[in-house]
Protein backbone atom coordinates (compact mmCIF):
# COMPACT_ATOMS: atom_id res chain seq x y z
CA UNK A 1 0.00 0.00 0.00
CA UNK A 2 0.91 3.69 -0.19
CA UNK A 3 2.57 5.81 2.27
CA UNK A 4 1.02 8.81 3.93
CA UNK A 5 3.09 12.28 3.03
CA UNK A 6 3.75 12.19 6.77
CA UNK A 7 5.51 8.92 7.08
CA UNK A 8 7.71 9.53 3.87
CA UNK A 9 8.62 13.07 5.60
CA UNK A 10 9.84 10.92 8.51
CA UNK A 11 12.12 8.83 6.24
CA UNK A 12 13.23 11.85 4.83
CA UNK A 13 14.27 13.72 8.68
CA UNK A 14 17.12 11.12 8.96
CA UNK A 15 18.83 13.30 6.45
CA UNK A 16 22.11 14.94 7.40
CA UNK A 17 22.21 18.63 7.65
CA UNK A 18 24.42 21.21 8.63
CA UNK A 19 23.88 23.53 11.88
CA UNK A 20 25.81 25.77 13.90
CA UNK A 21 24.54 25.45 17.83
CA UNK A 22 24.75 28.35 20.24
CA UNK A 23 25.06 26.15 22.95
CA UNK A 24 27.88 23.65 24.43
CA UNK A 25 27.23 19.58 24.64
CA UNK A 26 29.16 16.19 24.61
CA UNK A 27 28.56 14.06 22.03
CA UNK A 28 25.34 12.28 21.69
CA UNK A 29 24.71 8.59 20.71
CA UNK A 30 21.76 8.10 18.72
CA UNK A 31 20.62 4.68 17.18
CA UNK A 32 20.98 6.57 13.69
CA UNK A 33 24.72 7.47 14.63
CA UNK A 34 26.69 9.38 17.02
CA UNK A 35 26.30 13.44 16.65
CA UNK A 36 28.25 16.31 18.35
CA UNK A 37 29.91 17.10 19.52
CA UNK A 38 28.67 20.70 20.27
CA UNK A 39 30.69 23.71 20.25
CA UNK A 40 28.78 27.13 20.43
CA UNK A 41 29.62 28.80 16.67
CA UNK A 42 31.02 25.42 15.05
CA UNK A 43 29.15 23.94 12.42
CA UNK A 44 28.45 19.91 12.58
CA UNK A 45 26.80 17.52 10.91
CA UNK A 46 23.03 16.58 12.65
CA UNK A 47 19.66 14.63 11.28
CA UNK A 48 17.05 16.77 9.38
CA UNK A 49 14.87 16.11 12.61
CA UNK A 50 17.52 17.19 15.43
CA UNK A 51 18.44 20.69 13.63
CA UNK A 52 14.69 21.50 13.36
CA UNK A 53 14.02 20.52 17.16
CA UNK A 54 17.25 22.17 17.73
CA UNK A 55 16.03 25.61 15.72
CA UNK A 56 12.49 25.70 17.34
CA UNK A 57 14.27 26.08 20.86
CA UNK A 58 16.21 28.31 19.50
CA UNK A 59 19.60 26.25 20.10
CA UNK A 60 21.26 26.66 16.14
CA UNK A 61 21.13 28.42 13.12
CA UNK A 62 20.17 26.03 10.28
CA UNK A 63 23.28 26.51 7.11
CA UNK A 64 21.00 25.84 4.16
CA UNK A 65 21.80 22.43 1.92
CA UNK A 66 24.41 23.88 -1.01
CA UNK A 67 21.42 23.72 -4.10
CA UNK A 68 18.99 25.81 -1.81
CA UNK A 69 20.13 29.00 -3.70
CA UNK A 70 17.84 30.88 -6.05
CA UNK A 71 20.59 29.94 -9.06
CA UNK A 72 20.72 26.62 -8.14
CA UNK A 73 17.03 26.00 -8.62
CA UNK A 74 16.43 28.39 -11.28
CA UNK A 75 18.99 25.90 -13.41
CA UNK A 76 17.00 22.82 -12.21
CA UNK A 77 13.86 24.21 -13.20
CA UNK A 78 15.43 24.77 -16.47
CA UNK A 79 17.08 21.40 -17.28
CA UNK A 80 13.42 20.00 -15.94
CA UNK A 81 11.88 22.04 -18.55
CA UNK A 82 13.95 20.98 -21.63
CA UNK A 83 14.38 17.36 -20.86
CA UNK A 84 11.80 15.07 -21.75
CA UNK A 85 13.00 12.60 -18.84
CA UNK A 86 13.41 13.35 -15.30
CA UNK A 87 16.01 15.14 -14.12
CA UNK A 88 18.05 13.77 -11.35
CA UNK A 89 17.25 16.51 -8.29
CA UNK A 90 19.79 17.28 -5.77
CA UNK A 91 18.42 15.80 -3.21
CA UNK A 92 16.30 12.61 -2.68
CA UNK A 93 13.68 14.19 -0.47
CA UNK A 94 13.94 17.93 -2.15
CA UNK A 95 10.19 18.42 -1.00
CA UNK A 96 10.44 17.76 2.34
CA UNK A 97 13.86 19.30 3.02
CA UNK A 98 12.50 22.68 1.74
CA UNK A 99 9.22 22.52 3.53
CA UNK A 100 10.98 21.51 6.80
CA UNK A 101 13.43 23.86 6.23
CA UNK A 102 11.73 27.53 4.95
CA UNK A 103 8.80 26.31 7.92
CA UNK A 104 11.67 26.54 10.89
CA UNK A 105 13.97 28.72 9.84
CA UNK A 106 12.75 31.38 7.22
CA UNK A 107 15.34 33.92 8.46
CA UNK A 108 18.65 31.30 7.75
CA UNK A 109 17.89 30.99 4.43
CA UNK A 110 18.02 33.72 1.89
CA UNK A 111 15.09 34.80 -0.48
CA UNK A 112 12.76 32.25 1.22
CA UNK A 113 9.89 32.79 -0.78
CA UNK A 114 11.82 32.90 -4.29
CA UNK A 115 13.02 29.50 -3.29
CA UNK A 116 9.68 28.40 -2.39
CA UNK A 117 8.02 29.18 -5.56
CA UNK A 118 11.04 27.93 -7.49
CA UNK A 119 10.83 24.60 -5.42
CA UNK A 120 6.86 24.62 -6.43
CA UNK A 121 7.10 25.09 -9.84
CA UNK A 122 9.85 22.29 -10.35
CA UNK A 123 7.30 20.06 -8.51
CA UNK A 124 4.44 21.00 -10.33
CA UNK A 125 6.42 20.21 -13.58
CA UNK A 126 8.10 16.92 -12.64
CA UNK A 127 4.34 15.61 -11.34
CA UNK A 128 2.55 16.87 -15.34
CA UNK A 129 5.47 14.58 -16.38
CA UNK A 130 4.85 12.14 -14.43
CA UNK A 131 0.81 12.09 -14.77
CA UNK A 132 1.52 12.20 -18.63
CA UNK A 133 3.70 8.94 -19.02
CA UNK A 134 1.68 7.44 -16.75
CA UNK A 135 -1.41 7.93 -19.01
CA UNK A 136 1.62 6.87 -22.27
CA UNK A 137 2.49 3.96 -20.54
CA UNK A 138 -1.45 2.82 -19.71
CA UNK A 139 -2.21 3.46 -23.32
CA UNK A 140 0.84 1.32 -24.87
CA UNK A 141 -0.35 -1.40 -22.48
CA UNK A 142 2.64 -1.62 -21.36
CA UNK A 143 3.28 -3.66 -17.86
CA UNK A 144 7.20 -2.41 -17.35
CA UNK A 145 8.27 0.84 -16.81
CA UNK A 146 11.88 2.34 -16.12
CA UNK A 147 11.56 5.97 -14.14
CA UNK A 148 14.71 7.08 -12.73
CA UNK A 149 15.35 10.43 -10.81
CA UNK A 150 11.69 9.98 -9.15
CA UNK A 151 11.68 11.50 -5.54
CA UNK A 152 9.66 9.24 -3.11
CA UNK A 153 6.96 11.98 -2.12
CA UNK A 154 6.51 12.45 -6.34
CA UNK A 155 5.89 8.65 -6.43
CA UNK A 156 3.66 8.46 -3.64
CA UNK A 157 1.33 11.07 -5.67
CA UNK A 158 -0.10 8.21 -8.09
CA UNK A 159 0.08 5.50 -5.23
CA UNK A 160 -2.40 3.95 -4.68
CA UNK A 161 -4.19 4.99 -7.82
CA UNK A 162 -2.30 3.82 -10.40
CA UNK A 163 -2.11 -0.13 -8.45
CA UNK A 164 -5.48 -0.23 -8.38
CA UNK A 165 -5.95 1.13 -11.41
CA UNK A 166 -3.43 -1.60 -13.23
CA UNK A 167 -4.89 -4.24 -11.05
CA UNK A 168 -8.56 -3.53 -12.26
CA UNK A 169 -7.40 -3.67 -15.57
CA UNK A 170 -5.41 -6.84 -15.47
CA UNK A 171 -9.15 -8.38 -13.84
CA UNK A 172 -10.73 -7.29 -17.04
CA UNK A 173 -8.14 -8.31 -19.50
CA UNK A 174 -8.00 -12.21 -17.71
CA UNK A 175 -8.95 -14.84 -20.25
CA UNK A 176 -11.72 -15.89 -17.66
CA UNK A 177 -11.89 -16.62 -14.39
CA UNK A 178 -13.13 -19.76 -12.41
CA UNK A 179 -16.46 -18.35 -11.09
CA UNK A 180 -18.91 -20.53 -13.31
CA UNK A 181 -16.81 -23.99 -12.77
CA UNK A 182 -17.16 -23.28 -9.07
CA UNK A 183 -20.79 -23.19 -9.01
CA UNK A 184 -21.27 -26.02 -11.52
CA UNK B 1 -5.20 4.94 4.13
CA UNK B 2 -8.56 2.72 3.85
CA UNK B 3 -7.95 -0.49 1.27
CA UNK B 4 -9.67 -1.40 -1.10
CA UNK B 5 -12.35 -4.26 -1.53
CA UNK B 6 -13.23 -4.63 -5.24
CA UNK B 7 -15.70 -7.34 -6.41
CA UNK B 8 -12.49 -9.15 -7.12
CA UNK B 9 -14.20 -11.88 -8.79
CA UNK B 10 -14.52 -14.97 -8.37
CA UNK B 11 -15.56 -13.89 -5.15
CA UNK B 12 -18.22 -15.56 -3.56
CA UNK B 13 -19.37 -13.56 -0.80
CA UNK B 14 -18.70 -10.16 -2.21
CA UNK B 15 -22.53 -8.20 -1.77
CA UNK B 16 -21.28 -6.10 -4.99
CA UNK B 17 -20.93 -9.29 -7.32
CA UNK B 18 -24.16 -10.43 -6.13
CA UNK B 19 -26.02 -7.30 -6.10
CA UNK B 20 -24.69 -6.40 -9.77
CA UNK B 21 -26.43 -9.80 -11.43
CA UNK B 22 -29.35 -8.85 -10.56
CA UNK B 23 -30.38 -7.47 -13.50
CA UNK B 24 -33.10 -8.58 -15.53
CA UNK B 25 -31.94 -10.88 -19.16
CA UNK B 26 -34.74 -12.12 -21.93
CA UNK B 27 -33.93 -15.32 -22.56
CA UNK B 28 -35.84 -18.11 -24.90
CA UNK B 29 -36.47 -21.44 -23.35
CA UNK B 30 -34.62 -24.01 -25.63
CA UNK B 31 -36.20 -26.83 -23.79
CA UNK B 32 -39.56 -27.11 -22.42
CA UNK B 33 -39.58 -27.63 -18.75
CA UNK B 34 -42.42 -29.58 -16.52
CA UNK B 35 -44.03 -27.40 -13.76
CA UNK B 36 -42.33 -23.83 -14.55
CA UNK B 37 -45.08 -22.62 -16.21
CA UNK B 38 -45.41 -20.06 -13.75
CA UNK B 39 -42.53 -18.38 -15.13
CA UNK B 40 -44.34 -17.11 -18.03
CA UNK B 41 -47.32 -15.14 -16.70
CA UNK B 42 -48.47 -14.95 -20.32
CA UNK B 43 -49.25 -18.93 -20.26
CA UNK B 44 -51.79 -20.91 -18.90
CA UNK B 45 -49.92 -24.06 -19.03
CA UNK B 46 -48.78 -26.05 -16.35
CA UNK B 47 -45.28 -26.94 -18.20
CA UNK B 48 -43.26 -24.00 -19.86
CA UNK B 49 -42.81 -25.14 -23.65
CA UNK B 50 -39.91 -24.76 -25.71
CA UNK B 51 -39.43 -21.85 -26.97
CA UNK B 52 -41.26 -19.43 -24.66
CA UNK B 53 -39.51 -16.00 -23.84
CA UNK B 54 -39.19 -14.96 -20.18
CA UNK B 55 -36.65 -12.79 -18.22
CA UNK B 56 -34.74 -14.35 -15.78
CA UNK B 57 -32.42 -12.97 -13.18
CA UNK B 58 -28.93 -12.67 -14.69
CA UNK B 59 -27.01 -15.04 -12.50
CA UNK B 60 -29.62 -17.79 -13.43
CA UNK B 61 -28.10 -17.09 -17.49
CA UNK B 62 -24.67 -18.49 -16.65
CA UNK B 63 -25.90 -22.19 -15.74
CA UNK B 64 -28.56 -22.41 -17.82
CA UNK B 65 -26.83 -21.34 -20.82
CA UNK B 66 -24.35 -23.73 -20.13
CA UNK B 67 -26.43 -26.56 -19.62
CA UNK B 68 -27.85 -24.90 -23.16
CA UNK B 69 -31.64 -24.72 -21.62
CA UNK B 70 -31.49 -21.40 -22.64
CA UNK B 71 -30.48 -18.77 -25.20
CA UNK B 72 -30.29 -14.87 -23.95
CA UNK B 73 -29.95 -11.65 -25.33
CA UNK B 74 -27.12 -9.90 -24.34
CA UNK B 75 -28.05 -6.79 -22.06
CA UNK B 76 -28.05 -3.94 -24.85
CA UNK B 77 -25.44 -1.73 -23.20
CA UNK B 78 -22.71 -4.78 -24.30
CA UNK B 79 -24.31 -5.03 -28.16
CA UNK B 80 -22.49 -3.74 -30.82
CA UNK B 81 -23.99 -0.54 -31.55
CA UNK B 82 -22.62 0.52 -28.45
CA UNK B 83 -19.14 -0.48 -28.11
CA UNK B 84 -19.28 1.86 -31.23
CA UNK B 85 -20.25 4.32 -28.99
CA UNK B 86 -17.71 3.62 -26.84
CA UNK B 87 -14.73 3.60 -29.07
CA UNK B 88 -16.09 6.84 -30.92
CA UNK B 89 -15.60 8.86 -27.67
CA UNK B 90 -15.48 7.06 -24.18
CA UNK B 91 -14.94 9.46 -22.18
CA UNK B 92 -18.39 11.21 -22.76
CA UNK B 93 -20.61 8.57 -21.86
CA UNK B 94 -22.58 8.28 -18.60
CA UNK B 95 -20.97 5.03 -17.73
CA UNK B 96 -23.65 4.80 -14.34
CA UNK B 97 -26.55 5.04 -16.83
CA UNK B 98 -25.31 2.26 -18.65
CA UNK B 99 -25.27 0.37 -15.34
CA UNK B 100 -23.72 1.01 -12.13
CA UNK B 101 -21.48 -1.95 -12.34
CA UNK B 102 -21.10 -1.51 -16.10
CA UNK B 103 -17.33 -3.40 -15.96
CA UNK B 104 -17.98 -6.32 -13.74
CA UNK B 105 -21.26 -7.26 -15.30
CA UNK B 106 -19.48 -6.44 -18.81
CA UNK B 107 -16.79 -8.93 -17.44
CA UNK B 108 -19.47 -11.70 -16.50
CA UNK B 109 -21.04 -11.36 -20.15
CA UNK B 110 -17.94 -11.81 -21.82
CA UNK B 111 -17.11 -14.80 -19.89
CA UNK B 112 -20.27 -16.53 -21.01
CA UNK B 113 -18.04 -17.66 -24.16
CA UNK B 114 -20.41 -16.01 -26.76
CA UNK B 115 -18.80 -15.22 -30.16
CA UNK B 116 -19.03 -11.50 -28.91
CA UNK B 117 -16.94 -12.73 -25.72
CA UNK B 118 -13.50 -11.28 -27.14
CA UNK B 119 -14.41 -8.26 -28.78
CA UNK B 120 -16.93 -7.13 -25.24
CA UNK B 121 -13.45 -8.14 -23.05
CA UNK B 122 -11.79 -5.38 -25.40
CA UNK B 123 -14.04 -2.91 -25.59
CA UNK B 124 -14.31 -2.93 -21.68
CA UNK B 125 -10.49 -2.72 -21.39
CA UNK B 126 -10.07 0.11 -23.72
CA UNK B 127 -12.87 1.82 -22.06
CA UNK B 128 -11.45 1.96 -18.80
CA UNK B 129 -8.01 2.47 -20.25
CA UNK B 130 -9.18 5.80 -22.22
CA UNK B 131 -11.34 7.27 -18.69
CA UNK B 132 -8.12 6.73 -16.58
CA UNK B 133 -6.45 9.43 -17.18
CA UNK B 134 -9.51 11.73 -17.12
CA UNK B 135 -10.45 10.12 -13.86
CA UNK B 136 -6.77 10.58 -12.51
CA UNK B 137 -6.55 14.13 -13.36
CA UNK B 138 -10.15 15.13 -11.94
CA UNK B 139 -9.53 13.28 -8.52
CA UNK B 140 -6.53 15.39 -8.34
CA UNK B 141 -7.73 18.64 -9.52
CA UNK B 142 -11.17 18.75 -7.28
CA UNK B 143 -12.31 19.97 -4.21
CA UNK B 144 -14.49 17.97 -1.43
CA UNK B 145 -17.54 19.64 -2.82
CA UNK B 146 -17.25 19.30 -6.11
CA UNK B 147 -17.02 15.66 -6.40
CA UNK B 148 -20.66 14.87 -6.58
CA UNK B 149 -21.07 16.40 -9.44
CA UNK B 150 -17.83 14.93 -11.25
CA UNK B 151 -18.19 11.18 -10.35
CA UNK B 152 -22.30 11.86 -11.72
CA UNK B 153 -21.14 9.91 -15.25
CA UNK B 154 -18.48 7.14 -13.73
CA UNK B 155 -19.80 3.29 -12.82
CA UNK B 156 -18.68 2.12 -9.53
CA UNK B 157 -15.74 0.24 -10.30
CA UNK B 158 -14.45 3.87 -11.49
CA UNK B 159 -15.87 5.46 -8.71
CA UNK B 160 -13.44 3.82 -6.10
CA UNK B 161 -10.69 4.58 -8.28
CA UNK B 162 -11.85 8.36 -8.30
CA UNK B 163 -12.01 8.20 -4.59
CA UNK B 164 -8.56 6.63 -3.78
CA UNK B 165 -6.74 9.20 -5.89
CA UNK B 166 -8.76 12.21 -4.07
CA UNK B 167 -7.30 10.29 -0.90
CA UNK B 168 -4.09 10.86 -1.59
CA UNK B 169 -3.75 14.20 -3.15
CA UNK B 170 -6.34 15.11 -0.32
CA UNK B 171 -3.10 13.76 2.52
CA UNK B 172 -0.53 15.65 0.63
CA UNK B 173 -2.50 18.52 0.37
CA UNK B 174 -2.56 18.63 4.52
CA UNK B 175 0.93 17.73 4.64
CA UNK B 176 1.87 21.27 2.50
CA UNK B 177 -0.54 22.66 4.94
CA UNK B 178 1.53 21.18 7.28
CA UNK B 179 -2.16 19.71 9.13
CA UNK B 180 -0.77 16.36 9.14
CA UNK B 181 1.30 16.43 11.96
CA UNK B 182 -1.29 17.81 14.36
CA UNK B 183 -3.62 15.60 15.97
CA UNK B 184 -6.86 15.03 15.28
CA UNK B 185 -9.70 13.11 16.58
CA UNK B 186 -10.29 10.37 15.34
CA UNK B 187 -13.28 10.05 12.64
CA UNK B 188 -15.52 7.27 14.58
CA UNK B 189 -14.86 9.35 18.38
CA UNK B 190 -16.64 12.67 16.39
CA UNK B 191 -19.41 10.94 14.94
CA UNK B 192 -20.22 8.72 17.98
CA UNK B 193 -23.54 10.19 19.27
CA UNK B 194 -23.73 11.50 22.42
CA UNK B 195 -25.76 10.03 24.82
CA UNK B 196 -28.84 11.36 25.46
CA UNK B 197 -29.50 12.83 28.86
CA UNK B 198 -33.17 11.11 29.25
CA UNK B 199 -31.23 7.77 28.26
CA UNK B 200 -28.84 8.00 31.26
CA UNK B 201 -31.27 9.46 33.68
CA UNK B 202 -33.85 6.61 33.08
Amino acid sequence: MSMNPAQVEFLAENQTIQITPNFSHDRLYLICGEVGPFRPGIPVQVPLWMAINLKQRQKCRITAPEWMTVETLVKIKEDEGQSKTFTPMPDEHYMVTTQLILGAAPHDIANTDEIRILVKDIWDMRIAKLRSSVDAFLKIGGSLAKVDHLTLMEINTVRPFLPHALDQLFRLRQEKNSTYNQTQ
Amino acid sequence: MPKLIFSYSPNYFSIEDIVLQDVRVSCKFEVSVPKLGMLDQSADDQDLKQGSKVELPFWMVPTLHAKKVITFEIPRHYKVNYRQILQADSIVVDLHKWGPYFYDLGNHVANLELKDSLDIKKSLVQTLLNRLRHIMDMSQHSTHHETVHLIANLDELERKLFAVGQLSYRSYKEWVRRESSKINTAALVASHRKRKFAEVTV
